[in-house]
């Protein structure tokens, strides 16, 4: 091999190794500069975007470093540094590897030392040295850099706080941690609340509240006054229990403070619905051995301890009464949340006899031993037995309830059965048929409704149905029958008919077997200033303004607006006191809920808190024009 | 368009409201006799679950059944009591120990919480009439029926310092139930409390 | 790179020596005006400075540029839109909540934002030449803003709230309409008779009279009060209130602007909870010929439909209610909170008659009642902001640039030369 064949080799092998140091040592930079900016994304909290722009900047670096060093790719830039390394080569590589000599002769005609050129190259000892004086500075910044962002922690920004609260920001409220434990007898779990803004419990929960640090000079007070702090084991705690009302709790620690709202939720009494018999009934005589059936459905918010059925048995007339009263069908339901009651009785237990007067009611209780128990009772019904002496003519029930939504569901009916009588020239006759069947199916269900509205009124047999509630159930069969066979046209005076009947049976009066008033009308020209006896009107006081409680929500709306531009977090606590007071007003609850968390993110609550104050003060009236008489009407 | 005050009778499910049938035309008469105000020469008749309620701000409840009112009726008494209308309840019985009473006052209770006694130097008992010792008494309160006890005050649920809801248990349901024409035998008419009520609610 | 770059620093340096010996024409614009005027005041003395404003300019920029004109500087100004002619005022109206109305002169189909110390208000287009916006409470300054252009303003009076008299018979729309007023927070005396010798009295004696010494107005619901006509009349002759309502229509007839016309019935409140008092019986107003009335409330359901009139007696003012009954509306009302919707309807009724003297209230700072009048007085008329070359070369944002160009022509070349390996 000529000479220059071998100088190149040569070089070719220090370009190899150049280029791996220059590619090493670029990539090393940058990492390095990357882990720099990595780390100072975490130290101010702005993590995301600091990522991106780290993989930029190390791009950046790689790439800068890589074009600086762009002359190890050429073997001219190599030989040179080799010279630069080997001073005794004497500008001989550069002079072999030159293409403008076309032969190791022609080189060695211009430089003597062309032709051992090759023996005097030894860059192993250069590289060596180049290497380490490169790549161990960039290997040694990104040791670093990368040990120093693995330890970079939020020393600004909103997460600065959530660090190490304690050591960062000095206050021990924050982490506060809340464990809420209903009332035994609830039979619910306690429940862990972190760093709670509003603590929901039902009244009589137990509220344990911890943070870390010491006791000392930790204060707790809420509306009944303060509240002991206990420490233990590096963490203070404190014990309430929650009221009736709302309340704040108002937490201290040297300059810090914290606002924890306290929502009671109540123990509501159970509801409880009778559902036979459906309505009050007046019979004429009602057999001994028929039977009453009585049914409730009860349910309530925790559980049900027991329930059971009350009656009253009204005897007597005019002035002289006397009355019977009990319970049936007691139960026990041992906690459930829903349960049915129900009892059958037969009439003779209740002894009735012409005139009197059986009320009836189911009543349940709930297991509240805080503030209870909870005692729910439906609605009464009553049965009247009618007296003897009592005309056949008059019409002796009140109307249900239930006949009310059967008017309005027949109305509906009504309607669309004439709608459909008035397209069916125009439709095709399928969809005529498709439709007037399905008006069928509604007119029976309505019918099927009278029937138990009938059913209940009777005692399902055992008193006479009232007419027209059975002129009701004839009529909807035909109505039903005749758009079963798609002729609405037919059926339209059937359901008119049912629904007259319906209407007068609704609006049949209460009339009581024992009479109506019987007053004669005053002569008040012969009576007026006829009476002897003088009067002296004692002095009116007046009333006092009204709306107090708006007018103190109107100041503390105003106190917190005042404090938004200059201490937002005030003004959030502000707001928070006020939200505690509009537990009943609960889309002002919300608004404020919203209007706190706003403030409180910094975020623009402007728009809400126009809400709250609209909610709280009224709208204002707008004119867009001026108004004549002083004030916008 | 009339002003006058027309005396309305509550009709409700649960018991005999019209046990008292000439207590309206009495006190109708009491009123026109002492006062110059503007009334209706009878009075009415209005469901306690109806709308037509609330075109009577002073109503008049009485009966000896229990007293168990529907929910439309508790609703219905609910808001006619917080929107500055005044219902009478009375119990026929005059007796604590009473379906009625404990019944109505149940009731009462459920709608609105307890009720609280008046004091004698409430304005009720001198705004016409003046009642010193608080409210009169009546004949049948010691007549051997019900309890057998005078009932020394009434009981009230008030709304901004005005009553909203007057209970009493000395049924002047009976004592006022007679025809006007027999007050013209009477030296004292027991009626006179009566019209301090009309007129309480008329001007408070 | 370097030619360029010395290029701009020499004109910068000629531009510099250039300042300091002759007096410049200067501008500034917008957002830059605060800064302006403080170098304007503190560094340079220019002999013509123009300003161009995007809005109207604070009271605090406008003194600014007026005391510099004070100083010798020709000021002129000019605006990148026209400014609108923003005016407003705050009117305290009689009430004891006190509540005010914001009333704003501005052009024709500009849309006015109206905020106080509080928060956001209302806003309203302007449909002709101006608005009203009826606020139940403010607090501080109340600025009106159209675009950018503001007004701030404040109430210059507080107003001195006497006592309402209502006189006649014991009614319920009597009882109730006192029973609001009261509730709203007026003092109301009461002069009711129940019997010839039996008046319920509430705050007053029989022997004081009725003058705006000591009331605001007088309500009567029924002919009774009627013996008292003329001494209402000259109450309200003197500046005093009257409203008529209930039956009063009738004993009061000289003072009233209407008559009654036939009885419209009523109807059922739960027809319509928005406008409530269609349900109302009603006895139209049937204006008199010799009497110019305003119009409150015109039922539209009914023919004639005049439910609420006023006008002007003497000094004072007069309001007829044709609503015989508007109690039913706080026992029947089908709205959301009927009671207080009546109460605050009856408040509005009397203070636009009541009488309250005012109080001349001690001048808010930083008020600006009328942004484009109060610029147009300090500087003049705007002109035209036309300017030379030569003054553009005054322009501070020139050095700025040359300073710019100058920097970054070095930095190139720099640059240039370290990316080509040149020392």
């Amino acid at each position: 091999m000529s000479a220059r064949g071998v100088a190149e080799a040569r070089v070719r092998a220090v370009r190899r190794t150049l280029a791996t140091i220059v590619i090493a040592r670029a990539v090393a930079w940058g990492a390095a500069i990357g882990a720099v900016v990595h780390g100072v994304g975490i130290v101010v909290s702005v993590r995301p975007v600091a990522d991106v722009l780290a993989v930029l900047a190390a791009i950046a670096v790689v790439a800068r470093a890589v074009w600086r060093d762009r002359a190890v790719w050429s073997l001219a830039g190599v030989a040179l540094w080799v010279e630069e390394q080997v001073p005794a080569l004497g500008a001989a590589l550069i002079t072999v590897l030159d293409r403008a000599y076309a032969s190791d002769a022609a080189a060695a005609a211009l430089h003597p030392s062309v032709r051992d050129v090759a023996s005097r190259i030894d860059a192993t000892p250069h590289l060596r040295r180049a290497a380490w004086t490169n790549l161990a500075p960039a290997l040694g910044a990104v040791a670093l850099t990368s040990v120093l962002a693995s330890r970079a922690t939020p020393v600004f920004g909103v997460n600065a706080a959530r660090r190490d609260p304690v050591a960062s920001s000095g206050t021990r409220l924050i982490p506060l941690t809340a464990v809420v434990t209903p009332p035994a007898y609830t039979g619910q779990r306690a429940v862990t609340v972190h760093d709670p803004v509003t603590i929901r419990g039902i009244v009589g929960s137990r509220i344990v509240l911890t943070g870390h640090g010491s006791a000392t000079g930790v204060s707790i007070t809420g509306d009944s006054g303060t509240i002991d702090v206990v420490g233990r084991d590096g963490t203070w705690s404190a014990e309430m229990r929650i009221g009736v009302r709302p309340g704040i709790l108002r937490l201290a620690d040297r300059q810090y403070h914290r606002l924890v709202i306290v929502d009671p939720i109540p123990d509501a009494p159970p509801v409880v619905r009778l559902t036979s018999p459906k309505e009050d009934t007046t019979a004429r005589q009602i057999a001994p051995s028929a039977t009453l059936r009585l049914e409730a459905d009860v349910r309530d918010d925790i559980g049900i301890v027991d329930a059971h059925f009350e009656y009253i048995v009204s005897s007597g007339s005019e002035e002289t009464f006397t009355f019977r009263q009990g319970t049936l069908g007691e139960a026990a339901f041992d906690g459930a949340r829903d349960a049915r009651l129900r009892a059958a009785v037969p009439y003779g237990r209740f002894q009735l006899k012409p005139g009197d007067q059986l009320s009836v009611r189911a009543v349940a209780r709930d297991g509240n031993v805080v503030s209870g128990p909870g005692i729910g009772a439906s609605e009464t019904r009553t049965i009247r037995i009618a007296p003897l002496a009592t005309s056949d003519s008059v019409a002796v029930a009140a109307a249900p309830p239930a006949t009310d939504t059967t008017m309005v569901s027949l109305r509906m009916l009504i309607v669309m059965t004439e709608q459909l009588d008035r397209e069916r020239s125009t439709i095709p006759r399928s969809q005529v048929v498709r439709r007037s069947e399905g008006l069928g199916d509604q007119a029976s269900q309505v019918r099927n409704t009278v029937i138990a509205v009938r059913d209940d009124q009777t005692g399902h047999g055992e008193a006479a149905a009232n007419p027209l509630l059975s002129t009701a159930i004839d009529a909807l069969w035909d109505a039903a029958a005749s758009l079963q066979i798609a002729d609405p046209h037919g059926a339209l005076p059937r359901l008119l008919a049912a629904y007259r009947a319906i209407r007068a049976f609704s609006a049949v009066r209460h009339y009581y077997m024992r009479g109506l008033q019987h007053a004669p009308p005053v002569d008040i020209a012969r009576e007026r200033l006829a009476g002897h006896d003088s009067a002296s009107a004692g002095p009116l006081v007046p009333r006092v303004a009204g709306d107090s409680t708006h007018r103190a929500w109107a100041a503390a709306y105003a106190d917190g607006a005042r404090l938004i531009a200059t201490a937002p977090e005030r003004a959030a606590d502000v707001f928070t006191v006020l939200r505690a007071t509009v537990r009943d007003q609960p889309a002002l609850a919300a608004t404020l809920d919203t209007a706190i968390a706003a403030l409180r993110a910094r975020a623009d609550a402007g728009p809400v808190l126009s809400r709250v104050r609209r909610t709280i003060d009224g709208a204002p009236a707008v004119a867009d024009s001026i108004p004549v008489w002083g004030r916008v009407w | 368009m009339s002003a006058e005050f027309v005396f309305a009778t509550a009709q409700y499910d649960s018991g005999d409201w019209e046990s008292a049938p000439l207590l309206p035309a009495n006190l109708i008469d009491s009123l026109v006799r002492y006062t110059a105000v503007a009334v209706a020469p009878s009075g009415v008749v209005v469901p306690l679950a109806g709308e037509a309620l609330f075109d009577y701000p002073l109503v008049w409840l009485t009966g000896h059944l229990p007293v168990r009112w529907t929910a439309r009726e508790r609703a219905n008494v609910t808001r006619y009591v917080e929107r500055g209308g005044l219902l009478v309840i009375d119990d026929h019985n005059h007796d604590i120990d009473g379906v009625f009473h404990k019944t109505a006052t149940d009731e009462i209770t459920r709608a609105f919480g307890p009720l609280v006694e008046l004091p004698k130097t409430h304005d009720l008992y001198h705004c016409f009439f003046d009642f010193p010792n608080g409210p009169p008494g009546t004949s049948q309160e010691l007549n051997g029926w019900g309890d057998n006890l005078v009932h020394k005050t009434l009981s009230a649920i008030e709304r901004e310092g005005r009553i909203g809801l007057l209970y009493s248990s000395k049924d002047y349901s009976s004592e006022w139930n007679f025809h006007p024409e027999t007050k013209r035998f009477m030296t004292d008419d027991p009626t006179k409390f009566g019209v301090n009520i009309i007129v309480y609610a008329l001007t408070r | 790179m370097r030619g360029i770059a010395f290029a701009a620093l020499v004109a910068l340096g000629g531009l510099l020596l250039r300042r300091a010996g002759g007096g410049p024409v200067v501008r500034a614009d917008a957002r830059e005006i605060d800064s302006a005027l403080v170098h304007w005041s503190t560094r340079t003395a220019p002999a013509v400075a123009h300003l161009t404003f995007a809005d109207a300019p604070s009271p605090v920029v406008r003194d600014w540029a007026a005391a510099l004109r004070g100083a010798g500087t020709r000021v002129t100004w000019s605006a990148r839109a026209p400014l609108p002619a923003v005016a407003a005022a705050v009117v305290p109206l009689a009430d004891p909540r006190r509540p005010a109305t914001v009333l704003v002169s501005a052009p024709a189909g500009s849309v006015i934002a109206v905020r106080d110390g509080l928060g956001e208000i209302d806003s309203v287009r302007v449909r002709a030449v101006g608005a009203a916006v009826t606020v139940p409470r403010t607090a501080g300054l109340v600025q009106v803003a159209v675009r950018g252009t503001a007004a701030r303003v404040a109430p210059r009076d507080s107003l001195v709230l006497r006592r309402l008299l209502v006189v006649g018979d014991a009614t319920w729309e009597a009882k109730f309409a006192v029973a609001a007023l009261e509730e709203a927070g007026w003092a109301v005396d009461v002069e009711w008779s129940l019997a010839p010798r039996v008046t319920v009295i509430q705050g007053r004696s029989p022997k004081l009279p009725v003058d705006t010494a000591r009331y605001a107005a007088v309500l009567a619901f029924d002919t009774v009060g009627a013996a008292r006509a003329a001494e209402i009349s000259a109450f309200v002759k003197s500046g005093g209130g009257f409203i008529a309502g209930g039956d009063a229509a009738s004993g009061f007839a000289a003072l009233l602007p209407a008559r009654p016309g036939p009885l419209v019935p009523a109807r059922r409140f739960d027809e319509d909870s928005v406008h409530p008092r269609r349900a109302l019986a009603l006895t139209p107003l049937i204006a008199r010929s010799d009497v110019e009335l305003v119009p409150l409330d015109i039922r539209p359901d009914a023919t004639p439909g005049l439910a609420v009139a006023a006008w002007c007696v003497g000094r004072g003012r007069v309001v007829q209610v044709g609503y015989p009954e508007t109690w039913r509306w706080r026992m029947h009302g089908a709205d959301p909170d009927p009671v207080a919707a009546h109460r605050d309807w009856w408040g509005a009724l009397v203070s636009g008659v009541a009488y309250a003297p005012p109080l001349p209230a001690p001048r808010a700072v930083g008020t600006d009642a009328m942004p484009l009048a109060s610029v147009l007085a300090a500087l003049g008329a705007p002109t035209s902001a036309t300017i030379s070359p030569w003054r553009a070369i005054d322009d501070p944002r020139l050095r700025a640039a040359l300073f710019a160009v100058a920097l970054a022509a070095l930095l190139l070349e720099w640059g240039s030369r370290r990316a080509r390996g040149a020392p």
